[in-house]
């Protein structure tokens, strides 16, 4: 298979997109199969790629001779490209499946599905890419490919919410350049070799760079103090906050600051330096501040992305540990948490949609009129708590052993912060929950019921998955350790 | 394992034995739901034999040849482990015995009841999550199986879905989520001391002694496992649970779910801490306070199931003093942990036997309160002879279950003082133990004169008030009582024999003899102390009389009185306002400063200078002749690229279009091309829109999409992603 492949995998959802409004597909059945049709077909040629990987090292690389030697733009799907694309190809699908029924009264379809389809692309570029430059090239595209899905609401809110979102992530991205512009010019490449690419000494204010860069796409995963835009975005329609604000956007900063961490600044120049230590403690703070936050806040789709805010630093705490150990634990907690916010949102977007009740404390007695996305939901809480034996036990269990075994007071404090913040956890997803099923005040409507079969068949799919995650942990473990490492 | 062994139970089929303990209650809570749709009849009919099958279960698997372990990889992080031995054998079929019975009581219990099917499932779901984790051989499977049944019987609590219910049903939730987490943090900090989480190769481990990280591990893991089985200070769920849950659910919560904390903290004992001197006076100083607080609390309670509730809490205390004195190791080691055993198998006796009864009195009056159930008992022998059965087992009376169990664990404090160097400390528990057990003789005699001696206040009639099924339910328990109290001796060695090889323990060289003198000495002791308390307190103190013929039960225990309400809750509020005080200011801060940049208009400001340079060079540019039409074309490019997305993809947002006579310029050139037209016309128009309207209304449209231009993002990005596209253009020619 030719490496133009990965190309083709890139490219085929945004030209699709672009073709939407040329096709004039209307806003019925057209373009609801139209939609679903690229989007299977990337996902299933993305699955394609990782179960028939080809080539060990599959890597395309167009150069840009009179620009720099640093600077092509290149392809590649190494271990952390097939965990990131794969569980994007899992949830897209889903999530299509579930936007073609909650967006049926929603206006403006066209614009929203050549968004919504060729954001896709975009974030397959960015857990596609093999060097520091691409990533960055897609990392910019997906701030702008996304910002008309915040504002869909198009009112004076949601506008509000978009811009904040964009300047945040252009700003951040500003700082992410200039750890580009440092790694061209210290390091001669930009390619991602796991163990970082700066050899010899240590290059003049190196630990300043990283944590800048990390700041930079830590905008992105929302890291203190530069969280703020993602509960903002919560007005976007739920397909989109499902999607991107527990999936693709956010994850992406996640993959991007791994990608930097672990394949480009290199862990062995980083470990035990100063940096490392404010990196830790920037993320632990997130995961306290986003559990009280989320605690705190009674909109429930708004708990749900402050939520968001602290399981992210779950994963950068982890990818901070600078260990394989720490390295896996945060490919496991993305894939989790992945798979737990999606069900959780979608949940709770059906519940909004049907009922049009936003807070926590108009939720009382739903289960008698949605009791199958109540118990969802449910499965969505107690996964994310973190009860076995559901996904997010799982990534818990490895991030704190991985912190464990890092050897330092950062490691038992991280494992301390994790816990205390797994029970506001538990605090936060029950309120809800047992609101569901009180019946002492019995508001229910009557006029209320469970979602149609599309919707119905995402949430069964997605808690099933969580369930599966959590019994086959040990083959998912140890397939992903080969991945990520190497046989 | 000791006893016989019957040839067909091989390697496989006790492997298959064992995980149909655990899993087939589980298979059968989706059956139960399914056989609810067809016949209500045959559900109950179902979950009464899926409990008998796991009782014939539980005792074939006694027969099996050897102890064996079984794993099932691949599953969660480690797989489950599995192990089958003399110890869990014997509480696993208590829990079957457990279950069964109480099937057959909820048969009637649930008659009028809604929901039922939910508490079904659930019933059995937790059947097999407590069997998991009496059959687990490890931390990880242990834990799993602890969480699944935590969540499992909350929906027991919340069953009646009343105020209080829900209430308590949170209190026993978060206590369930925060001791989860706590056994969790204990987990990891033993994995990473050890490497690993089975229970056998942590006692090799630690078999030279522990450090402080480990004390730390296990401290948090008894807190986990102390807040399941109800021990001081963390019982605060337990009695409010109990009075609200369904009374089946109330007896498998106290006679079992109860146990699994003790189980945990056994294990932890036995594998870990076992011969530390710190460990055990903190699970034996522990064991002694929950054991009067409860005893206390009960005989202030003037709520039946409220009462039988602080007594499980007392009798908890008794089994942990048992373990503390195991833990100490010695020559007492062995009789403790018979005891612990003897007691944990009468304990869920009694509770079965007496919140069955409770559940009766209840079903029959729909009341709790000793006010108003009095009487009840009266013209009821059989009922009364039940009862007694139960309360007399539990305070002690020889001959029967409780006074055997009792006594081994006194036995084994006595053995204690001979070897500890605290020997005060230990007389002092020793006395304590006999003061509680008078305790609980005289919180029983205050329920059974209640039920049973005084006289009914308002008549109640003597109908039928039990089903032959819920006689025996209550029969089933009592036989225990009564048959392990006669064969006392027996059962005490034949329990050690079982359970010695699990703590590798060697029997100890003299038997026990539970029918000693000394001992009878001690129990007629306890007893009269029981009696004289019930006669000088309760009498005097507890009991008001009305008028001349009719007294009443003070409530000495106000509502409001509890660890939860007084410290807990405050506590945990303080804590998240404060952490949301100090976390939200931060918040703030990043808020505040954003707001400074984005709304005082700094950026605007600085953009507009930029903006306004741009404009001046175009404006310089364009005064100066040709290269003005050359920018006018750019500048209307973009024009008309959001036009035509206005056409396509913005359809729906159509802005109106208005005859406006600002529009001058268009207008007059409109104007001037209607003129034209009347000319080539003579004079005759029979146009829908005359010209001028139609280039008013062009300029409208022009002015309008500017304006969004202006105001809206979304033109400008679709300009920027046919950049992007036309940048992925040129890529794709250098590649080809």
């Amino acid at each position: 298979m030719p490496s133009v492949f990965l190309l083709i995998i890139v490219l085929f959802p945004i030209f699709s997109a672009a073709l939407i409004p040329v096709f004039r597909l209307g806003n019925g059945s057209k373009l609801k199969i139209y939609v679903f049709a690229v989007t299977a077909l990337t996902s299933l040629s993305v699955l394609s790629l990782f179960v028939f990987k080809p080539v060990s090292n599959l890597v395309l690389k167009v150069i840009f001779a009179d620009v720099s030697p640093g600077i092509s733009f290149s392809l590649g799907f190494d271990g952390a490209s097939a965990v990131f694309s794969v569980m994007i190809a899992i949830l897209w699908p889903l999530a299509s499946l579930y936007s073609f029924e909650y967006m049926k009264d929603e206006r403006f379809h066209t614009l929203f599905y050549v968004f919504y389809t060729a954001t896709y692309g975009v974030t397959l570029g960015i857990a596609l890419s093999a060097n520091l430059f691409t990533l960055y090239i897609f990392y910019e595209f997906l701030t702008i490919s996304t910002l008309p899905l915040v504002m869909h609401g198009f009112n004076d809110k949601s506008i509000r919410a978009g811009r904040k979102y964009m300047y945040y992530s252009l700003g951040g991205a500003a700082f992410a350049f200039i750890g580009l512009l440092y790694v061209i010019n210290y390091a001669g490449s930009t390619d991602f070799v796991l163990g970082g690419i700066f050899k010899g000494e240590v290059p003049p204010f190196f630990e300043t760079v990283y944590l800048l860069t990390f700041m930079g796409f830590g905008v992105k995963a929302a890291v203190f103090p530069l969280h703020d835009w993602l509960p903002s975005a919560s007005v976007a329609p739920t397909p989109v906050t499902a999607l991107l604000h527990a999936v693709a956007v956010v994850k992406s900063g996640a993959f991007a600051i791994i990608r930097m961490t672990y394949y480009c600044f290199g862990t062995q120049m980083l470990e035990g330096s100063w940096a490392q230590y404010t990196v830790i403690g920037i993320s632990l703070f997130t995961v306290l501040m986003g559990s009280v936050l989320a605690l705190k806040e009674s909109h429930f789709k708004r708990r749900l992305a402050y939520s968001t805010v602290g399981n992210l630093s779950y994963i950068l705490f982890a990818a901070s540990l600078m260990t394989p150990e720490g390295l896996l634990a945060a490919f496991i907690h993305m894939l989790a948490h992945g798979i737990t916010k999606s069900l959780g949102f979608f949940a709770a977007g059906a519940i909004m949609k049907k009922t049009g009740k936003e807070y926590v404390y108009d939720l009382d007695g739903l289960y008698k009129s949605m009791p199958f996305t109540c118990i969802c939901y449910c499965v969505s809480a107690v996964s994310l708590v973190g009860i076995p034996p559901f996904a997010c036990f799982i990534s818990k269990w490895n991030i704190c052993l991985a912190a464990l075994h890092s050897n330092s007071v950062a490691g038992y404090l991280g494992m301390a912060v994790i816990i205390i913040s797994a029970m506001l956890t538990g605090f936060y997803m029950f309120t809800p929950a047992i609101r569901m099923f009180s019946q002492q005040k019995n508001n229910a409507q009557t006029n209320v019921c469970d979602p149609q079969y599309t919707i119905k068949i995402t949430l069964a799919l997605l808690a099933f998955s969580t369930f599966i995650f959590g019994i086959l942990a040990s083959p998912i473990t140890s397939g992903l350790n080969q991945l990520i490492f190497g046989a | 394992m000791n006893g016989s062994h019957l040839s067909f139970m091989t390697e496989q089929f006790t492997a298959f034995c064992v995980y149909a303990a655990v899993f087939f209650p589980f298979i059968a809570a989706i059956v139960s739901v399914i056989l609810e749709k067809i016949s209500k009849k045959a559900r109950s009919l179902f979950i009464i034999s899926a409990s008998a099958l796991e009782v014939i279960i539980s005792f074939l698997l006694l027969f099996s040849q050897t102890e064996t372990a079984f794993t099932i990889p691949y599953v969660l992080i480690f797989g489950l482990k599995f192990e089958l031995n003399g110890f869990n054998n014997i509480f696993i079929i208590i829990t079957a015995i457990m279950w069964f019975a109480t099937s057959l009581f909820s048969n009637e219990y649930f008659a009028h009841y809604k929901s039922t099917n939910r508490f079904f499932f659930f019933y059995l779901l937790t059947l097999g999550a407590v069997c998991g984790v009496f059959l687990s051989a490890d931390f990880m499977t242990l834990f799993v199986f602890f969480e699944i049944m935590s969540f499992t019987s909350y929906v027991w609590v919340a069953h009646d879905e009343t105020n209080n219910a829900l209430k308590a049903a949170e209190t026993y939730l978060a206590v369930s989520v925060i001791g989860g987490l706590s056994i969790l943090m204990g987990m990891f900090l033993i994995y990473s001391e050890a490497n690993t989480l089975d229970f056998n190769a942590l006692e090799n481990f630690f078999d030279d002694g522990v450090n402080g990280t480990t004390i730390a591990a296990g401290l948090c893991m008894l807190a986990g496992f102390g807040a399941k089985a109800g021990m001081f200070p963390l019982h605060i769920w337990l009695p409010k649970a109990h009075p609200v849950a369904p009374a089946p659910s109330s007896a498998l919560l106290s006679g079992i779910l109860t146990k699994t904390g003790v189980y945990g903290i056994l294990i932890i004992t036995a594998k870990i801490f076992y011969r530390n001197s710190f460990w055990g006076s903190l699970i034996l100083t522990l064991g002694v306070i929950t054991m009067i607080i409860g005893a206390l609390l009960a005989l202030l309670s003037i709520d039946l199931k409220r009462t039988l509730a602080c007594s499980s809490m007392s009798q908890i205390g008794f089994i942990l003093i048992g373990t503390g004195v195991f833990g100490l190791g010695g020559k007492g080691a062995i009789i403790a942990i018979c005891g612990v055993v003897l007691h944990i198998i009468n304990h869920a006796m009694f509770k079965l036997l007496l919140f069955t009864a409770a559940g009766t009195v209840y079903m029959n009056t729909h009341k709790l309160n000793l006010n108003e159930i009095r009487g009840f008992g009266n013209n009821k022998p059989f009922f009364a002879v039940l009862f007694s059965i139960g309360s007399l087992g539990i305070s002690g009376i020889p001959l029967l279950g409780g006074y055997v169990s009792k006594t081994v664990l006194h036995e084994s404090i006595s053995e204690l003082s001979a070897a500890t160097a605290f020997p005060l400390y230990v007389k002092i528990t020793e006395y304590l133990f006999i003061f509680a057990g008078g305790l609980t003789f005289s919180y029983m005699i205050k329920l059974f004169t209640a039920i049973f001696i005084d006289k009914s206040s308002n008549g109640i009639t003597d109908k039928r008030y039990m089903s032959a099924i819920t006689a025996t339910s209550m029969l089933i328990p009592s036989a225990v009582i009564v048959v392990s109290g006669i064969l006392g001796n027996f059962y005490v060695r034949y329990i050690q024999d079982t359970i010695s090889s699990f703590f590798g323990i060697s029997v100890s060289e003299h038997s026990i003899n539970v029918f000693s003198a000394e001992a009878l000495i001690s129990a007629l002791i306890s007893l009269v102390t029981g009696l004289s308390i019930y006669l000088l307190v309760v009498r005097r103190f507890m009991i008001r009389k009305v008028n001349s013929d009719e007294t009443q039960y003070i409530d000495l225990l106000p509502e409001k009185v509890d660890l939860e309400t007084m410290i807990y809750r405050p506590l945990i509020s303080l804590i998240i306002q404060a952490m949301s005080a100090v976390l939200g200011l931060f918040n703030i801060l990043t808020d505040t400063v954003t707001a400074f940049f984005f709304r005082s208009g700094i950026i605007s400001r600085i953009l507009s200078v930029f903006n306004s340079f741009t404009d001046a060079v175009v404006l310089f540019f364009s005064k100066t002749g040709f290269i003005r039409y050359f920018f006018n074309i750019i500048n209307s490019v973009t024009d008309y690229i959001v036009l035509a997305l206005r056409k396509t993809v913005f359809r729906k947002s159509k802005p109106k279009a208005e005859l406006n006579a600002n529009e001058r310029a268009s207008y007059s050139i409109g104007a001037f091309l209607d003129r034209i037209y009347a000319f080539f016309n003579k004079g005759v128009d029979t146009r829908k829109k005359t010209f001028a309207q139609t280039a008013v209304q062009l300029r409208t449209v022009n002015f309008e999409v500017n304006r969004m231009i202006g105001k809206t993002f979304s033109f400008a990005l679709i300009m920027t992603c046919l950049g992007i596209c036309t940048a992925i253009v040129y890529i794709l020619i250098t590649v080809f």
